[in-house]
């Protein structure tokens, strides 16, 4: 899988993408106003990065990024989440993702993340 | 074409495919005693440090009125066409065809005819690569060309000196002046009594890689070494520390003291035990995910991954696919008890390429651990400490020179069944060894789950040093 065509599924779902360089001047692929269907945060709406490298195939991400920030900041299990390079406002959530790699897996991987019924907004 | 980038710019030459392409070929191309066959194909350029390989990637088969068949063959001008308008925008042309007799072929005037005068100039017009040329003989040797630009209009053939098919099998035909056999050395005789004089001829041809030369890479090192590989390179940057010297083959206190590297303590090594006739070394005190480290390792036909580290091993995974460089991986997996006594210990020995499972769909690699390697998280120690007690076990990379031994053992086993193509030498499928209660295990030899992206970049011929270049993910 490229990056250019996760960009492209993500477009074709309707969905705003564009690329963003993050304070710590990497380059992430921003996914705007995605909605939280289910789970403890269902109702909510986020903005949602991944980092962006055109290097193939795609390596899998360790971690999401949402703004706003959806859940307390916790460095433990489970949330595993604390304050995000990228910016302000910015979450990181350290996240495993050992599925092959494909644009589908990747996408449902961070619907996952967000729709986890343990997640009570923070 | 910059002529640093394509085959004249290289001291060496290759073509490379897998064993399902080499069985299109045959099905198609072997027409009985009296009839030979062409068909044209696709390939992608693969660089090493000096070998150029190409990467044959896509058959591009004849059709209706395409060729003329007259025990010799000939390929018509609408046929040369409607190859060149399909050609994939990052490949060259190739002209595959058979002859009657066995063995490394040489070229009639036919045809150079076919391949200098009416083939070259349009191939290279079109793609700026050099036009590929292939003649399958009749045990399925295969024999390899490059027609060089040398001015406007003239071309002349570089021979490749190796054609390598991969699959079960690393198969690999060598040019006969080029790359001439060895005879076998007084020194190798027992060797050689056991598997025979072709196999050992095998041996002592092929360029093998030692990725790590730790406690298990200095063990295969020496093994190589004494079994006759002759082409042997190696790749580790890291320095003899005391801490090393319980599991080190042939390391001492003074290699501590002198802060020498691995690589050049197993060079030494392998200088006093070698039984090949010569010994071809190629030494890289450096990492594998250096410009020098990488691009030696692009220069074997196999590897023996011997690092412990996730992402080194991941970008091995990558690179036996998209550049058709066997890996044959091993790892060990000590678990001990609170109290420091052993609680599980196994270690695991397989061959990575095309036609198999790649190190994620093995399990033997996890995605997450690669991806965690490769942002510098396994060397955080704020991370570790938030890792689970099964992760933090499986990163601890416990290991004794035992446990080693036996990995190393196993590994060169698999190595030469690969290379010598004898499947009753050293098994061909993944083995799992407990050592309690001492069982070796074998899994069945399986092909990728069909989406892995793994298996989705064979015979792609990717240029993965852009992974070097990758920032870290965004990590406070």
């Amino acid at each position: 899988m490229r990056i250019e065509e996760f960009e492209a599924y993500l477009r074709e779902l309707g969905k705003s993408v564009e690329t963003i360089k993050g304070q710590d001047n990497i380059e992430y692929v921003l996914v705007h106003d995605v909605d939280i269907t289910c789970g403890g945060l269902k109702g909510r709406r986020c903005d949602v990065a991944i980092p962006r490298s055109t290097a193939a195939p795609y390596v899998a991400p360790t971690a999401i990024h949402t703004r706003p920030a959806l859940v307390p900041m916790f460095w433990s299990d489970p949330l595993k989440t604390q304050p995000s390079s990228i910016g302000p406002g910015w979450q990181y959530w350290s996240r495993r993702f050992d599925k092959p790699l494909t644009v589908k897996n990747l996408w449902t991987h961070i619907l996952t993340v967000l729709s986890d019924p343990k997640w009570t907004p923070g | 074409m910059d002529a640093r980038l394509t085959v004249e710019g290289f001291a060496d030459s290759s073509v490379a495919f897998t064993q399902d392409v080499d069985r299109q070929l045959a099905a198609h191309l072997v027409k009985g005693p009296r009839q030979e066959d062409l068909t044209f194909a696709y390939w992608r350029p693969s660089r090493g440090k000096k070998r150029f390989t190409a990467i044959l990637h896509t058959l591009a088969l004849p059709g209706p009125g395409d060729r003329e068949l007259h025990g010799n063959v000939a390929f018509t001008d609408q046929y040369i066409r409607r190859v060149l308008v399909n050609r994939p925008a990052d490949s060259g042309v190739a002209l595959l065809h058979s002859h009657l007799s066995p063995g490394w072929q040489g070229m009639s005037h036919d045809d150079i005819v076919a391949e200098r005068d009416r083939l070259a100039g349009a191939v290279w017009g079109r793609s700026q690569l050099p036009l590929l040329g292939l003649t399958r003989g009749t045990d399925g040797s295969w024999s390899a060309r490059h027609w060089v630009r040398t001015s406007a209009g003239e071309y002349s053939r570089k021979d490749a000196s190796t054609v390598r098919v991969v699959g079960d099998q690393l198969r690999i035909t060598y040019h006969p002046r080029l790359r001439p056999a060895p005879e076998v050395q007084a020194s190798q005789v027992a060797t050689a009594s056991v598997w025979g004089v072709r196999a050992q001829a095998q041996i002592a041809m092929a360029r093998v890689g030692i990725v790590g030369l730790g406690s298990v890479g200095s063990i295969v090192a020496e093994a190589l070494s004494r079994t006759g590989f002759s082409a042997i390179t190696l790749i580790d940057h890291d320095v003899i520390e005391e801490r090393n010297l319980d599991r080190t083959l042939g390391a001492d206190r003074s290699d501590v003291a002198n802060c020498l590297h691995k690589v050049h303590m197993s060079e030494r090594l392998l200088r006093k035990t070698h039984t090949a006739a010569q010994l071809d070394l190629d030494v890289q005190p450096v990492s594998l995910l250096t410009q020098a480290g990488w691009t030696s390792a692009m220069d074997c036909d196999a590897i023996v991954c011997c690092v412990d580290r996730p992402w080194p091993r991941s970008l091995l995974n990558m690179l036996a696919y998209a550049h058709l460089i066997p890996i044959v991986d091993g790892g060990i997996f000590a678990r001990v008890k609170s109290d420091g006594t052993p609680l599980h210990v196994d270690w695991r020995i397989h061959r990575v390429g095309p036609g198999r499972e790649c190190l994620f769909c093995l399990g033997a690699l996890l995605r997450s651990d690669a991806s965690l390697d490769k942002e510098g998280l396994l060397d955080d120690p704020d991370y570790i400490a938030g890792l689970t007690q099964e992760e933090k076990e499986r990163v601890a990379r416990r290991n004794v020179f035992t446990f080693s031994l036996s990995v190393a053992s196993h590994e060169v086993l698999q190595l030469v069944g690969m290379i010598t193509g004898m499947p009753r030498i050293g098994g061909q499928a993944p083995q799992m060894y407990h050592a309690f209660p001492g069982i070796m295990d074998t899994l069945p030899i399986a092909k990728c789950v069909p989406e892995c992206e793994i298996a989705g970049i064979t015979a792609e011929a990717i240029d993965l040093t852009d992974h070097f270049m990758a920032k870290p993910a965004g990590h406070e």
